[in-house]
């Protein structure tokens, strides 16, 4: 990211050429500032625009803009002269005024959006003029879907290089305007939505995911939402551990849990009490490459909902000690095996384990405090199968659509069956048994305890 | 046919604990089953049951959950104290260590519930008063000290077992009559049942709505 402050008398501009838009011809301004570099479209009359402010209000002489014309002004030999032109006015002026920077030649130029320290002047006006209105309505902020906020990841570098003070120019710089509005209103957000990207920033040459960024600024967060980042450029949670009760992480690079719960940790499996999440009860990791449940998750001690849809786990593992667990949700993954799960799980009333690899329903038998369970399109051919989870007495919905098995003849008399009395109880398939089905399976039970009331004699008969 | 035993308009959940061996999972069988089973196999993890009983004329379905007592099934069996309106706190009087650790399954059940649990403290096999290891009047004097109920009972013969489920239950029900227990409250471990089964609606909502949490 740019600074202006610091690299001043390194800052070169270019009008290298000229690029025709619908009827207009707009100017190509190269801004390179010490290896970054961005480009600024401007077409002859902003340049007026600008030139008339700049010698009203700051002295400009007013003879060294290239004269208007009229006719003609179409022909390919003209515009490249009046290309160089417009260089050399746009390099005379900014020698000119690069001390003052006037606000109308930051904005002409982009540096407002391009570089840290007019950016962070931008945010602060920004912040001073609408931060009541934010924190007096919900606490929460979409920097993104405001204008000048585009891009929170990008900000938040800003904000962080700030606070790092490793601008040495800024203590300079720093009477030209107050960043206190703006670490004001991140001191007291109660929600923050960041949004990286990989690929490169606006009309730059800047890459949002290197530049790194933290998070200490804010000191009351409740809800975060991490959405394209790449976490090994956060460099410090601040205190997020104590005050985050939902965390919202979603297409990262991340193959392990520890890389976002450990970010600003080097020894990620050294699990210190000082490293818990203490206030978390909702972590949302949906859509990463995770490829496990590593031991890091057992520093969110107070976890309720665990949500890892999309990803890469074949196991579950390492929640035994989550005892506030009881919704978790591992939507498509890669699981196959589920052996045991009451020794994996506690009082878990809430299951979604849809489209994985499920072969058996065998380890669901002992989850007794099931409430809701999907395990719809996954692997599941055999109807006796459905045993193992007709025994559990708080069952209410039960989805299994998308299973070879739903494709068996009287597949939903066959399901409910399994459940004896509390059959009508279960909602399969977010749908409740009709009084048709409930009546059928009544039958087929009458019939079952009949064989059950004959089978102990037919036992006796063979042992004689 | 079926209604019958659905008729009931409270659900109360209890979990049973305390050291393995002191006889949890034959109290849990001999409630349920009225049966003593000697040769109880060792719980792994976590065990269920129910039973259907009437407290001041209401019909009220206990869930009970066995635990399993030995340490490494302790962080797996933690989860099950939230949302229990009852613990069964359960020792062994023939050995000496089980009743020790009381204090132990004690804090657990205190920091793991919510306030208005009922925590009833069972000195079991009092069949075996030969091999009494701990006297009846040291373990009455640390259930008023820690404001337990308390019985000593017998799996085998059935002496005061169903009265240590009942009297829970009526402590329970004592709690809504008095509102000190909220019903509506996620953790309270009593769920207000309707008469007529109508909950399936409410429940395909939470479903469908995946957003909310349905805890
Ligand atoms: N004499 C006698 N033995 C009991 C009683 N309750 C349980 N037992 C025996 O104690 C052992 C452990 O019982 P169990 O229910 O498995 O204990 P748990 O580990 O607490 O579930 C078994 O061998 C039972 O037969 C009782 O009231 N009297
Ligand atoms: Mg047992």
């Amino acid at each position: 990211m740019a600074c202006f402050w610091f690299y001043q008398n390194e800052i070169k501009l270019e009008i290298p050429s000229s690029e025709d838009i619908g009827n207009v011809t707009f100017y190509k301004i190269q801004v390179h500032v010490s290896g970054i570099e961005w480009v600024v479209l401007h077409r002859y009359s902003e340049f007026y625009d600008l030139h008339y402010h700049l010698v009203l209000d700051h002295g400009v002489s007013k003879d060294i803009l290239p004269s208007k014309k009229v006719i003609r002004n179409k022909c390919p030999e003209f515009i490249e002269r009046r290309r160089k032109a417009l260089e050399e006015y746009i390099q005379k002026i900014f020698v000119f005024l690069k001390q003052t920077m006037p606000k109308i030649l930051v904005d002409f130029l982009c540096f407002n959006v391009y570089d840290s320290f007019f950016l962070l002047q931008d945010l602060s006006s920004r912040c001073f003029l609408e931060a009541d209105i934010v924190l007096s309505t919900n606490k929460s902020y979409y920097f993104s879907t405001l204008e000048v906020f585009n891009s929170k990841a990008f900000q938040l570098h800003a904000i962080s290089q700030f606070l790092k003070k490793t601008q040495p120019l800024l203590n300079n710089a720093e009477s030209r305007f107050d960043m206190s509005p703006v670490l004001d209103l991140c001191s007291q957000l109660n929600v923050l939505r960041v949004q990286g990207s990989s690929g490169t920033y606006l009309k730059s040459n800047i890459i949002l995911n290197k530049l790194s960024f933290e998070l200490s600024a804010f000191k009351n967060l409740n809800i975060l939402y991490i959405n394209n980042v790449l976490f090994d450029i956060i460099f410090s949670l601040g205190n997020i551990r104590d005050t985050l009760l939902e965390l919202h992480v979603a297409n990262t690079n991340t193959t392990k849990v520890c890389q976002i719960l450990q970010c600003d940790v080097i020894h990620k499996y050294n699990l210190e009490s000082s490293q818990k999440w203490t206030a978390l009860e909702v972590l949302d990791l949906s859509n990463n490459n995770l490829t496990e449940i590593d031991t890091t998750i057992t520093l969110v001690p107070n976890l309720k909902k665990l949500i890892l849809n999309d990803n890469k786990i074949s196991t579950i593992s390492n929640l035994s000690s989550l005892s506030n667990l009881s919704y978790l949700s591992l939507s498509n993954n890669l699981i196959t095996i589920c052996n045991d799960l009451h020794l994996k799980l506690g009082n878990i009333l809430t299951l979604n384990l849809s489209q994985n690899n499920i072969v058996t329903c065998k380890g669901f038998s002992k989850l007794y405090s099931l409430e809701n369970l999907d395990l719809s399109s996954n692997k599941i051919t055999e109807i006796d199968e459905i045993k193992h989870i007709g025994g559990l007495p708080c069952l209410e919905n039960f989805i299994l659509t998308g299973n070879s098995v739903a494709a068996t003849v009287d597949y939903r008399i066959k399901v409910l069956e399994f459940f004896k009395e509390r059959a009508k109880f279960i909602c399969l398939d977010n749908e409740k048994p009709s009084q048709a089905e409930l009546d059928k399976v009544s039958v087929l039970q009458a019939l079952s305890i009949i064989k059950e009331g004959k089978t102990p004699k037919l036992t006796v008969n063979t042992a004689n | 046919m079926s209604a019958g035993p659905y008729n009931y308009s409270y659900i109360f959940k209890y979990i049973i604990i305390g050291d393995m061996g002191v006889g949890k999972s034959c109290l849990l069988h001999q409630f349920t089953e009225k049966k003593f089973m000697a040769d109880c196999p060792h719980t792994i993890g976590v065990e269920f049951g129910t039973r259907i009983i009437e407290v001041s004329g209401q019909k009220i379905k206990l869930q009970i959950w066995d635990t399993a007592g030995q340490e490494r099934f302790r962080a797996v069996t933690r989860s099950y104290y939230r949302g229990a309106a009852g613990a069964l706190m359960v020792y062994d009087i023939t050995r000496r260590s089980t009743y020790n650790h009381l204090s132990s399954w004690l804090t657990d059940t205190r920091n793991l519930t919510n306030p208005s649990t009922v925590i009833f403290l069972i000195g079991n096999k009092c069949d075996l008063d030969a091999q009494r290891d701990v006297t009846y009047e040291e373990a009455s004097k640390f259930a008023e000290e820690n404001g337990l109920m308390f019985v000593e009972a017998s799996a085998k013969t059935g002496d005061n077992v169903e009265e240590a489920f009942l009297e829970t239950a009526k402590k329970i029900y004592q709690s809504i009559q008095d509102g000190r227990l909220d019903l509506n409250a996620a953790e309270s471990g009593v769920q207000h049942k309707p008469s007529q089964p109508g909950r399936n609606n409410l429940s395909n909502d939470q479903q469908g709505n995946k957003d909310n949490c349905a805890c």
